[in-house]
Order: structure tokens, then C-alpha cells, then sequence
């Protein structure tokens, strides 16, 4: 920076006889070789585990031998800049990806010990253990009170309506929409708020008691209080599920979660506990996308 | 220099952040050359040059205020982390030690403006030599750590952390050559106590630029310095 600082007038003034430092240097490219993941990737207690991870759309090579554990009861954050992989990776842990046609992942992705990607794994039931809250909230064109029984309905989580009413009510309290919803169970999901409907997503989403919910950037959508519900939402949550949220809101990031991952061009570049890589990240890249210097 | 606060793609934020370092640098420049005059004045016995150091003060307070409260918009409109939460954090407590070198040199000051301003005799040179002396290595020392704050050097800044020490044993040892001239003539210890208090203000100057020191290193490094508490009981020790 002091390539372009002058002398301090009040220090020239005074004469006080310092020196002003040489021009700044600049840092070069940081090859692929040079992106191996820092950090801690693997916990002791995870919920899930990806081995040697690579995604490829067609002939594009989206996500390149990314391992990483995903620890009981913990939120993770991934952020990275657009195009970077943080959300194929996420759509790989409940087999979204298997909607995409071109889409191709090898390398081993393990819920409870379970391979995920095995001949026997039936991906209805994974995508209710490894739930999915998505960017823009898409409440099912049906009442607020069947958006939530719904998937309870199909799973068969409820033994007759009491059941399900039951679950619906412990869900809709769990993600903070009850008293705001109560009085109105009978209307379109439509009708609530883009706050509300993501909320009501979340309660959609964790009424089939899932393990592990993944949110796609769940607050971009969102007005600042909305957000905070989330968030808070979030923290709560965490007591009885893993959460893995890709965000791109660092300073969301930095609130929410204990763990971050920092992907750019398809590789994991950095994990660690968010406390640390948001004071004192150990890979430049990653200090590079944080303090806003990338690109 | 090291700590390279340019580069954001928002280029205010780089406006903002080097406005900042050059205002910490300007208000540093400033608390030095009252440094150096309230060293001056003493050195040439001249009371109104301690005087005007005495006067100076609060305009190096507003300066201070301002520099703060420049920081804490940064924080607000940036909400800067990393190396950037580092380097603010840092200024921060740069701008914090830099107020209480002040707060020293104004000591200094008033020392210089009430022992020669009285009608009682001046003191002896001999009383006076060691003041000198430790005041040019506390300069030096303050010049080099604005220095190194300014090139983010951290290599530099680990060298001097020594200094800390030094000017401890220093003032121990000064204390104890102090003592033989209340021991030799009563007479003085009103002087003499005037001197120690002068002395114990330069090696509170050490010490906060020593702190200078360290907060360059958690810029630099993010690693904290945790000074060993220093021994405070001089008077004892020296005794």
C-alpha cells in the first residue's frame, strides 16, 4: 500500500525523521498443484463422510478429489465464489445430482457409515435423512398444514391424523412458525411471506426427521429480520440435526456455523473452525475470497 | 510492506483502510516529536518548550479521538475480517498505546516545567544524565516500532521485543545510583523523586512500544503476544 502513501503531512511536519516503507508487492497465481485442502477435514464424531469426491458435468470437471467429514450436530458452512462447486458438492449428499443427466460422481459419500451411492440405497428415503432447504422458498401449492403433512404422509411417519397433526405442530414450533401459522392452517402456502415460506420449507423439511439438512443459500431471498430468524433458526436446530448451509454471505457464515470450507475452481482449498478461518485463514486464497480481494 | 491492505474489488475499502494506517502513522508522528521536544526542553532546561508540549496535548487527544473513531466506521461499514480484522484491530490498539506514550511525554513535560521553574536551585547534571540517556533509547525505540508498523515488518517487529526487559533492569539499575544521591544529601530527594518519576515514564514509553511491536506481529501473523507481566515493584527490587 505505501506505493501510494505520502509521507503523513503532520510527520513531515514534524520532522520527526521517518521513513516511509517500499511499494507493495503483489502475489503471483497460485497453481492447482498448490491448492491441496488445508486444514482440519476430518472430525471425530461425523455424521457423514466423502472420500476422494469428483463430480463432472459431461466432459467439465466440477469437483476435483474432495474429502471431507461432516460432524454430528454441526453446522459447516461452504462458501466460495460462484461456480467454485460449494453447491454440487452439497446436492451430492442426498444424490440431487442424479436429476442432472450429464451429471457423474465417483469417489465414496458415506451417511452413518452407509455408502450413499451403493446398489441397495433407495434415494427417497436418503432424501428424508438428508433433507434439502433450497434458495428461493417453494411451498407446494397446497394448504400451509399439507405442506408439512405431506412428505410425513408419504413416508409413513404418522400412524392416523392425531399422529400427523402432532408431527405437523412439533414442526412448525420447531422452526419458529407455529404461533404465526396457527390460526390459518387452512390457507395456501402461497399466502405466507418469503420469510414464512422459507421457514414453513424448513418445517416441511425437518418433519420427516431427518439426520443431515442441506441449505442452498436458504436467506439470499430474504429481508435482514427474516434472515435473523433463520439464523437463529439454525442455532437451534443444530441441537438434534448436522446442517450444512453454502452461503454467500460471509458475514452469515461467520454467525452460523463452527465449520467453514472455502472451495474456488472446483477444489476444497481450506477447512477449519470458523473461528479461525475468518481472523487468520492459513491458505491465501481463502484470505483472498474473504476480505474481498478475489477476482 | 507486508500487511498489504490494498486489493479489494471494492476499491473504497482500500481507501479506507490506508486513510486509516496513515492517520495511526500521522498521530505517532506527533506523540514523537512531542517525544522530542518534552526531551529537548528538558535537555536545554527550557520551560517554555515543555510548556508548549503541555499545551500541544489536547490537540494530540482530539487527534486520537478522531483516529478511533475513524476505526470504528471501518469496522461498521466494512465489517472487515482476516488480515484486514487484524490490521484494524491492530491500529486500534496502536492508536490506544499511542495515547499513553502521550500521556508519559506530558509527565516528562510537566517534570521539566515544575524542576526548573522553581526557585529552588536546579538539579545537578549527574541527576539528570540518566534521563537523558534512557530518553534517546526510548525515541529510537518508539521511531523504530512506527517505522515497522508502517513496512508491517514482523521479523523487525520480534527483535525488539527484548527492549521490554532492558528498560526494566534499566530503571533498577538507575534507581539504585539514585538512592547513593539521597543517602549522600537530603536536600535532593525531592529532586531525586522528580527523577525517578521521569525515568519510570520512559520505561512506560518502552513498554507501550514494545506493545506496538507486538501488534504489528498479530497483523502480520494473527498470532497474540501476551507480554510477560513485568515486574512492577521496581522501587523494591532496586532497594
Amino acid at each position: 500500500m505505501n506505493a501510494v502513501i505520502e509521507k503523513p503531512e503532520a510527520m513531515q511536519r514534524s520532522g520527526a525523521g521517518l521513513t516511509v516503507a517500499a511499494p507493495v508487492r503483489t502475489r503471483a497465481p497460485i497453481d492447482r498443484k498448490d491448492r491441496a485442502t488445508v486444514g482440519e477435514q476430518f472430525v471425530e464424531n461425523p455424521r457423514m463422510t466423502c472420500r476422494n469426491v469428483d463430480v463432472y458435468y459431461g466432459d467439465n470437471h466440477a469437483i476435483h478429489d474432495l474429502s471431507i467429514d461432516i460432524g454430528t450436530n454441526e453446522v459447516i458452512a461452504m462458501i466460495g465464489p460462484s461456480g467454485c462447486g460449494k453447491s454440487t458438492f452439497i446436492r451430492c449428499l442426498n444424490r440431487m445430482n442424479d436429476t442432472v443427466e450429464c451429471c457423474r460422481v465417483s469417489g465414496e459419500i458415506k451417511l452413518e457409515g452407509v455408502d450413499i451411492y451403493g446398489r441397495e440405497m433407495d434415494v427417497v428415503p436418503l432424501r428424508a435423512q438428508v433433507g434439502m432447504v433450497f434458495q428461493k422458498p417453494n411451498p407446494f401449492p397446497k394448504s400451509i398444514h399439507e405442506n408439512v403433512a405431506y412428505g410425513v404422509r408419504i413416508h409413513g411417519l404418522a400412524n392416523d391424523k392425531t399422529e400427523l397433526d402432532e408431527i405437523v405442530r412439533k414442526s412448525f414450533e420447531r422452526a419458529g412458525l407455529w404461533d404465526e401459522v396457527k390460526d390459518r392452517l387452512a390457507q395456501p402456502g402461497t399466502s405466507l411471506s418469503g420469510g414464512q415460506q422459507q421457514r414453513l420449507c424448513i418445517a416441511r423439511t425437518i418433519a420427516v426427521d431427518p439426520e443431515v439438512i442441506l441449505m442452498d443459500e436458504p436467506c439470499s431471498a430474504l429481508d435482514p429480520i427474516a434472515t435473523a430468524k433463520i439464523e437463529d433458526l439454525i442455532d437451534e436446530l443444530r441441537q438434534n440435526f448436522t446442517i450444512a448451509i453454502v452461503t454467500h454471505s460471509m458475514q452469515q457464515a461467520a454467525r452460523v456455523s463452527q465449520r467453514t470450507a472455502y472451495f474456488h475452481l472446483g477444489d476444497l482449498i481450506e477447512v477449519g473452525a470458523t473461528d479461525q478461518v475468518f481472523t487468520n485463514p492459513r491458505h491465501p486464497l481463502t484470505e483472498d475470497y474473504i476480505t474481498g480481494r478475489f477476482g | 510492506m507486508n500487511l498489504d491492505l490494498e486489493g479489494h474489488t471494492m476499491r473504497r475499502y482500500d481507501a479506507d483502510l490506508t486513510h486509516c494506517h496513515i492517520r495511526v502513522l500521522e498521530l505517532g508522528g506527533i506523540v514523537l516529536q512531542q517525544l522530542i521536544e518534552a526531551l529537548g526542553a528538558l535537555h536545554k532546561w527550557d520551560v517554555p518548550e515543555a510548556r508548549a508540549v503541555i499545551e500541544r496535548d489536547e490537540g494530540v487527544r482530539q487527534l486520537e479521538k478522531a483516529v478511533d473513531a475513524e476505526l470504528v466506521q471501518v469496522i461498521a461499514k466494512r465489517t472487515p475480517v482476516a488480515r484486514d480484522l487484524r490490521a484494524v484491530i491492530g491500529m486500534s490498539k496502536m492508536v490506544a498505546d499511542l495515547g499513553r506514550v502521550e500521556e508519559k511525554v506530558l509527565r516528562l513535560a510537566e517534570f521539566t516545567a515544575s524542576v526548573f521553574d522553581e526557585e529552588t536551585s536546579n538539579p545537578p547534571d549527574a541527576l539528570l544524565k540518566d534521563i537523558t540517556a534512557m530518553g534517546r533509547a526510548a525515541l529510537a525505540h518508539l521511531r523504530q516500532s512506527l517505522e515497522i508498523f508502517d513496512r508491517g515488518d514482523a521479523a523487525a517487529a520480534e527483535a525488539g521485543l527484548g527492549a521490554r526487559e532492558e528498560f526494566l533492569s534499566w530503571l533498577r539499575s538507575d534507581l539504585r545510583r539514585l538512592t547513593t544521591f539521597m543517602m549522600e544529601d537530603s536536600r535532593l530527594i525531592g529532586q531525586v523523586i522528580g527523577v525517578v518519576l521521569a525515568l519510570s515514564a520512559l520505561e512506560r514509553i518502552a513498554e507501550y512500544t514494545v506493545n506496538l511491536r507486538e501488534n504489528v506481529i498479530y497483523q502480520v501473523t494473527g498470532e497474540t503476544l501476551r507480554s510477560p507481566p513485568a515486574t512492577r515493584n521496581t522501587v523494591a527490587k532496586a532497594s
